[in-house]
């Protein structure tokens, strides 16, 4: 194959950040007409790198970076643009109370006579979004909109730039097929005209088609750059991302199955769900998969307390006999040792602006204080989250760390070691590995064989099938809000599980 | 009048209906409580509606809905400026000690400048340390009350220049000076609030300031230039009032500064920022200076209006809430 020309080089790239080395070193280089896949475990220092590159971050003194072979400092957001660069984060951003319009031309309003033209404007973003095959109207405000629109303005409006590098940072976060085959055709038509396109996923599906070359970064280093041509596909990466031989994805360990410990019977909510009845025994773990909006992720709310219910029944072992759980209480679910993995840890799980330590034993503070006034150990707080820590190799520098700063997967950790630290028995995970790399899934389903080990039960809801077949001892499959199959695992395949999930078999 | 400044961003506006919903839905029920209280009030108080109380009406919303245009810019982007009162105590005891040494003019001037600079100084402590702006505003405050008071002596400055009281009495074709000027001031804001950058920019920092940073614009610039526009309304806010009055008083500001927060969220800005529009704004002012015109015709005590004025925030912030 041809070598195409340089466009893009780092060397020696190298930030840290207070207590942090985040990039430790790196060299990269981007052709012309390529696309470049960066892979990695979470953490391993990803956005630290497109920050650099896109000027949000500054880095520090010592290396260089060459554009075409001129050697370039990256002041600021803007002064990247000027120098061709442009970049999709991963979190969509907008404006919320602006028209779609004004969100494309935000920095760079159309200007006459001093004043912005907003017809102008309006009528560029219509003749944009129909060029990029993607109609929208752009008087619409970006309130109104939902999370894939949302992306595609964000990717529309830096493709109508003079784009010579185009970083995109999980770009098909939540777009449809529709939206993601638009999104290709784009970025083949940028490589074909020359620029270069920095892409980051997690998605090998994606990289395969899209990419020319990968290249691994591990914990803040440069480990290795491939050709895309040259391997079968990702799960070849997955040793150099996590620097270990991965025997299984799914280390599946079964554990003696006891006595009944939750029991869900004939629960029903108006809209979610409708009589789904199903059991849960000690040591034992039960997938829950369906498609979206199947309902099974109310099921799981409503168990816990989150979410109230109209009929039926929670049922969990208590006092060696099955025992009703008052309804919509999450406070009697805990005591009752159930503990609950909410699908999003960041608005529903953590409690990001406080400490790791504070976020371990936050539902069961009542352990940690003196029986008469109340007072905290703040000795024994410290000392067990020192505990789940070592147990649950948590990598942070401190358990005093704010949670916010750690990576996904380590923030998975912090929550279930408040799920232990409240003595769960009964664990409810809503979505466990959704946003975590590989490596630190591992350690999850690890940690869940742990648990089943101890004589604990474990429900799983999770969208991901694989990880349903891999982990669970019993399926039960929900198609619109009832449940059409419960199976064992081994006496099924995925097709089966699938065709009943979309509802082809019942 | 802005109230369809205030939809430019909608392609079109046709038809009367479209319009006056468009009106509803920008300034919501307000306008329909505005009108039902001038009616009410005329109906007490056939007084209320002679010419001779609108000029007074009309004046005395001139200043609340100066300085609440400056307070707004600063709502806009979930911050607060509670400094502006005690902006117009220092003004005005500068304006009066200038214009007895330098002449009528330079007594005018002087509070503008003054308003500037003390919005140039909030809005650069707010944005360089990014501190919030209630702390940093509430220290200004009290640097502006005390100087007020030393320069003045705790004392009211009288005897000013002949013609000193013209800004605030004057008229332009039986149209007083102050209410002319208040005029070209909401078209000026209009125009920098819905058709130049740096107003859509202050909306923009109100919603998503990381947005606004990552499309290349100074964020930094932008705060300190609003801050700056809230103390230059609220200087001119000032020179006029200290005109008014014909004398430099320290503590001239009374509660002009609370009811400018009132103003902005009876006009439906909201404290998350991002949200609310002029025509809200002024709407919400001419509110409250009606009210308080009208119980002063009627009779109802300065106290009990106090305590209805404060239902009527509550109330405003509840229906607001409620139409989301």
């Amino acid at each position: 194959m041809e070598r195409k020309a340089e466009l893009l080089s780092m060397f020696k790239v190298t930030k840290s950040f207070p207590g942090v080395l985040a990039l430790d070193d790196i060299s990269f280089e981007l052709r012309k007409g390529e696309v470049h896949a960066l892979v990695g475990e979470n953490g391993a220092g990803k956005s630290t790198f497109i920050k650099i590159l896109s000027g949000a971050h500054k880095m520090d003194t010592g290396g260089s970076i060459c554009i075409d072979k001129k050697e370039v400092e990256i002041k600021s957001p803007s002064h990247a643009n000027q120098l061709g660069i442009y970049t999709i984060y991963q979190e969509v951003t907008f404006i919320p109370h602006m028209s779609v319009a004004e969100n494309v031309f935000l920095g760079s309003e159309i200007i006459e006579n001093g004043l912005i033209n907003h017809k102008k404007q309006i009528e560029e973003t219509s003749r944009m979004f129909e060029e990029f095959g993607y109609p929208i109207d752009p008087t619409r405000m970006a309130a109104d909109l939902n999370v894939a629109e949302l992306r595609m303005i964000n990717i529309v409006k830096a493709l109508n730039n003079d784009v010579k590098i185009l970083i995109l940072d999980e770009p098909t976060t939540s777009l449809t097929d529709k939206e993601k085959n638009i999104l290709f055709k784009n970025i083949v038509r940028l490589k074909n005209n020359g620029a270069g396109v920095i892409y980051i996923s997690h998605r090998s599906g994606e990289l395969k088609e899209l990419a020319d070359r990968a290249t691994v970064f591990r914990n803040g280093k440069y480990v290795d750059t491939v050709e895309m041509a040259d391997i079968k596909g990702l799960d070849d990466l997955i040793p150099l991302m996590i620097g270990k031989e991965v025997q299984n994805k799914y280390p599946k360990a079964k554990a003696p199955i006891g006595h009944e410990i939750l029991r869900i019977n004939k629960l029903s909510r108006n809209k979610f769900f409708d009589d789904v009845s199903f059991n849960l025994h000690s040591g034992e773990v039960v997938g829950i998969f369906g498609l979206v909006g199947c309902g099974f992720e109310e099921v799981l709310g409503s168990a816990f307390g989150v979410d109230s219910y109209d009929s039926g029944e929670v049922e969990i072992f208590h006092n060696n006999k099955m025992q009703p759980l008052r309804k919509s209480s999450t406070r009697a679910a805990l005591d009752n040792n159930i503990a609950f993995i909410p699908r999003d840890r960041k608005t529903m799980g953590l409690l990001m602006n406080l400490s790791v330590a504070e976020n371990v034993v936050i539902s069961s503070y009542k352990d940690f204080s003196q029986k008469i006034v109340n007072l905290i150990n703040s000795r024994k707080v410290q000392n067990t989250a020192d505990d789940y820590k070592k147990k649950l190799n948590i990598k942070t520098p401190s358990v005093k760390t704010i949670v916010e700063t750690l990576s996904g997967g380590n923030q998975q950790k912090v929550l279930l070691a408040r799920a232990l630290c409240s003595k769960g028995e009964v664990f409810l995970f809503n979505q466990p590995t959704a946003g975590v790399d590989v490596g630190a899934k591992i350690e999850i389903y690890e940690f869940m064989n742990k648990l089943t080990k101890a004589g604990s039960g474990i429900v799983i809801v999770s969208y991901e099938l694989q990880e349903i077949m891999g982990m669970c001892d019993r399926i039960v499959v929900m198609c619109q809000g009832r449940v059409v199959k419960t199976v064992k695992t081994e006496e099924t395949t995925s097709d089966e599980i699938l065709a009943y999930a979309f509802g082809y078999k019942n | 009048m802005e109230m369809t400044q205030a939809n430019l961003l909608t392609a079109e506006d046709n038809g009367i209906k479209a319009r006056l919903k468009k009106i509803y839905n920008s300034t919501g029920m307000l306008l329909i409580v505005f009108v039902a209280l001038i009616l009410v009030m005329g109906i007490i108080n056939p007084r209320f509606f002679t010419i001779g109380n609108s000029v007074i009406l009309t004046r005395q919303a001139c200043f609340l809905a100066l300085i609440s245009m400056g307070q707004m810019l600063v709502i806009l982007t979930g911050g607060v400026d509670v400094s502006l009162g005690a902006i117009i105590g220092l003004c005005s005891v500068v304006s009066a000690i200038v214009a007895k040494e330098y002449g009528v003019m330079a007594g005018w001037m002087t509070p503008i400048l003054i308003g500037l600079l003390v919005g140039v100084f909030n809005g650069f402590v707010v944005a360089i340390f990014r501190i919030d702006s209630f702390a940093v505003t509430l220290g200004s405050m009290s640097i502006c009350n005390g100087l007020a008071l030393i320069i003045s002596k705790g004392l009211t400055i009288y005897n000013l220049p002949k013609g000193f009281k013209d800004l605030a009495y004057a008229k332009v074709l039986s149209v007083p000076l102050p209410v002319i000027i208040t005029i070209a001031v909401i078209v000026l804001m209009a125009i920098i609030l819905y058709r130049m950058r740096f107003g859509r920019y202050i909306y923009a920092v109100g919603g998503n300031p990381e947005a606004l940073r990552l499309a290349g614009v100074n964020v930094n610039k932008v705060t300190i230039g609003l801050f700056a526009g809230a103390g230059l309304l609220t200087g001119l806010c000032a020179a006029i009032l200290t005109s008014r009055i014909n004398s430099g008083q320290p503590n001239l500001g009374g509660s002009l500064m609370m009811d400018s927060i009132a103003a902005c969220v009876v006009g439906g800005v909201t404290f998350q920022g991002g949200v609310g529009k002029l025509g809200g704004v002024i709407l919400g002012a001419l509110f409250l200076s009606a009210l308080s015109n009208g119980f002063d015709l009627i009779g109802v005590s300065s106290f009990v209006k106090q305590v209805i004025v404060g239902f009527i925030i509550i109330i405003a912030v509840v229906i607001d809430k409620m139409k989301k």
